[in-house]
């Protein structure tokens, strides 16, 4: 079945598009889940279940390409991740308007070319639970600061300097594991 | 800067092709059970809301139609009332006795109506007309004929003809005089002995003014709280209306032009509500409310009408007095008047209602906002009136000895009304109304019956 078709019939609520649907993103969006609820499986299938069927229940506004709607369903999954941290207060977005203001740190983005996927999430997930989520966004899944700071209630400024901060402590992780001098 | 660009290429695209192996038929099975409880949800949702659609509907459907037919009952014993009158003259004054005692109220009618020698001559004519139809009668039972249709028809007529000359003795004719001189005089003449005698000259080539009001515009604020539960929202409303509108009189067709023109006026009409009301919408949706109001409305008609070189008469619905035992007993209804060639009238009229109003409707969520549709019904726990003609220079009222009058009417209520609201934050909202009501019920004839009301306005929530 064609795109197009496949979306056409999803907004007409047939099972079988959205079924689809389902099986061709659900493993992709597994992982996105799954970075920012630390590997749980439980948590991860609950936000799964919801992100679906919000995305289910809102398919009939999405306008666009196959790429487009990968990259809606995974801000809507991104969202009811984030949403879920907020309900079980497992992140406390504390809005530190007052957050010490840092200097722009700069990253060797030849690091992330050198490394496997797997070993930037080891060193990711070393970072405390509002970093992670700042790094997340910002490098991954691609949210502006003003994005960042409108769904975790904080201000430009201090998703700026989480990210910051976020690059500081991830220098000294990559010095400690000795993966610059690899790369290098 | 640019490093950050080139590390969110890398990382996206290193983390675009990952993928994560779960138990994908598990979550499916799950998802496809709450999508079908969601369906089958949405579809009861649906139900609900177009039963609550229909039962508004339907409830305002019976109210009107029950309205409707008592309309017509009330039509119906007003014919029956009036051809009743009718039919107990005639058969009165077929039977011998009843010539005795129809001079006996002839000359009743010529002691009640002093220096009237035109209505004492009319009343002679009919007496000498029921001698006649006496002896037809006595004449019709010595023959022994049946009573055919053709017959009956006739009596009809005869009796028609009986109701026009008795009618034709009890009202007014113009006086010749300057009425200023002979006020009392002229208010003691236009005694109205009985109302339902008024139906008589509905026979008469009577131009008859139809009442009509136009819809009134609220300026509505009203404040409200409330108390959010988990089975229901509840909400105490208080509200203040003020109105201002037109009124117009609006003539019957048939109507002589010149007095269709003339009446085709505008009077004023103004006034303002407090209520007070609960209402309470519950887990599937319905609403209900019930509420306490006190309406004041108060008109003003004036008007001159021109009648050309003729004179001639209409009804309006007002207060008046009779005398009786030489008091004056105040009443409130129709009256006849008796117009110049260029008639002026004004009078006033102050009605003031407590109306219990029950509404039920539906809740329908939108985005953020929810939107009500309620259908109002109610009705009148008390009408209190009070009316004066205040000129009609040769009629009816002398003004500084004309008393207010108060009649107690009961009215039924019915509307819609259209209700959104917007929240601002999780105790306060912003709402917005719109409503429309009609008066039904046995109101007077001309004035208050069907008043229609068109309201609107402004009110803010806040949540407890």
């Amino acid at each position: 079945m064609s795109f197009q078709k496949v979306i056409k019939e999803a907004k007409q609520g047939k099972r079988s598009a959205q079924k689809e649907i389902y099986i061709q993103y659900s493993k992709y969006l597994m992982c996105v889940v799954k970075r920012y609820v630390n590997d749980d499986d439980y948590l991860s299938q609950d936000i799964m279940h919801d992100g679906f069927i919000k995305i289910f229940k809102n398919i009939k506004s999405f306008e666009g390409s196959e790429s487009g709607l990968k990259a809606w369903m995974s801000r809507i999954i991104i969202n009811e991740a984030l949403q879920h941290h907020r309900r079980k207060n497992k992140i406390i977005f504390i809005s530190h308007t007052h957050e010490q203001r840092t200097e722009d740190i700069s990253l060797d983005p030849e690091i992330f070319n050198f490394l496997e996927a797997e070993e930037i999430l080891d060193c990711i997930n070393e970072l405390s639970e509002t970093l992670k989520v700042t790094f997340y966004m910002y490098f991954i899944d691609g949210y502006k600061h003003k994005e960042i700071a409108e769904l975790l209630n904080i201000t430009k400024q201090v998703s700026r300097t989480r990210l910051n901060r976020a690059k500081v402590q991830l220098k000294q992780i990559f010095l400690e594991k000795e993966i610059g001098s690899h790369a290098r | 800067m640019q490093d950050d660009k080139r590390i969110n290429k890398i990382l996206s695209n290193k983390f675009d092709s990952q993928k994560s192996n779960f138990d994908q038929t598990h979550l499916w099975e799950k998802l496809e059970s709450t999508l079908d409880k969601e369906a089958s949800y949405v579809q009861s949702e649906k139900r609900n809301r177009l039963f609550g659609i229909l039962f508004s509907i339907l409830v305002c459907i019976g109210i009107f139609s029950l309205f409707q037919s008592n309309l017509k009952d009330t039509e119906f014993a007003q014919n029956k009332d009036s051809k009743k009158i009718k039919s107990n003259i005639s058969e009165s004054y077929l039977s011998e006795s009843s010539v005795t005692v129809f001079e006996k109220n002839v000359n009743q009618t010529k002691e009640a109506i002093p220096n009237n020698e035109g209505a004492v001559s009319v009343l002679e004519k009919s007496v000498k007309l029921v001698d006649r139809i006496h002896n037809i009668s006595s004449k019709i039972q010595d023959s022994k004929i049946e009573i055919s249709k053709s017959q009956e028809s006739d009596n009809d007529n005869i009796q028609n003809q009986i109701g026009n000359l008795v009618a034709n003795s009890f009202m007014p004719t113009r006086q010749s005089k300057s009425p200023k001189s002979d006020l009392f005089e002229s208010n003691d003449f236009r005694q109205i002995e009985k109302i339902d005698q008024v139906s008589l000259l509905g026979s008469l080539d009577i131009p008859e003014i139809k009442f009509h009001s136009n819809y009134n515009v609220f300026l509505t604020p009203s404040y409200s709280r409330g108390r959010q539960g988990k089975e229901r929202t509840g909400q105490i409303i208080l509200r203040t209306e003020a109105l201002f509108s037109e009124i117009k009189y609006i003539a019957r067709p048939g109507t002589d032009p010149n007095v269709e023109r003339g009446l085709e006026r505008l009077g004023s009409r103004t006034g303002y509500a407090h209520s007070i009301s609960y209402m309470t919408v519950l887990k599937n949706n319905l609403a209900f409310s019930l509420g306490l109001e006190s309406l004041v409305l108060r008109e003003r008609f004036e008007n001159t009408v021109s009648f050309g070189s003729t004179s001639g008469r209409m009804t309006i619905d007002t207060a008046f007095y009779r005398i009786v035992n030489g008091e004056r007993e105040y009443s409130a209804g129709e009256v006849e008047v008796e117009c110049d060639s260029i008639h002026h009238v004004a009078h006033t009229n102050k009605h003031h209602y407590f109306n219990i109003i029950a509404s039920t409707g539906y809740k329908f969520a939108l985005n953020k906002s929810n939107f009500l549709c309620l259908a109002e019904y109610g009705f009148n726990i008390s009408h209190s009136y009070s009316g004066r003609l205040i000129d009609s220079q040769i009629r009816i009222s002398n003004v500084e000895n004309m008393k207010e009058l108060q009649v107690q009417r009961i009215n039924g209520i019915l509307g819609l009304r259209l209700m959104i609201d917007h929240p601002f934050s999780d105790k306060v909202s912003l709402g917005a109304h719109i409503a429309l009501r009609k008066t039904l019920g046995s109101g007077f004839n001309l004035l208050d019956e069907k008043i229609g009301f068109l309201s609107g306005g402004l009110s803010l929530n806040y949540r407890l």
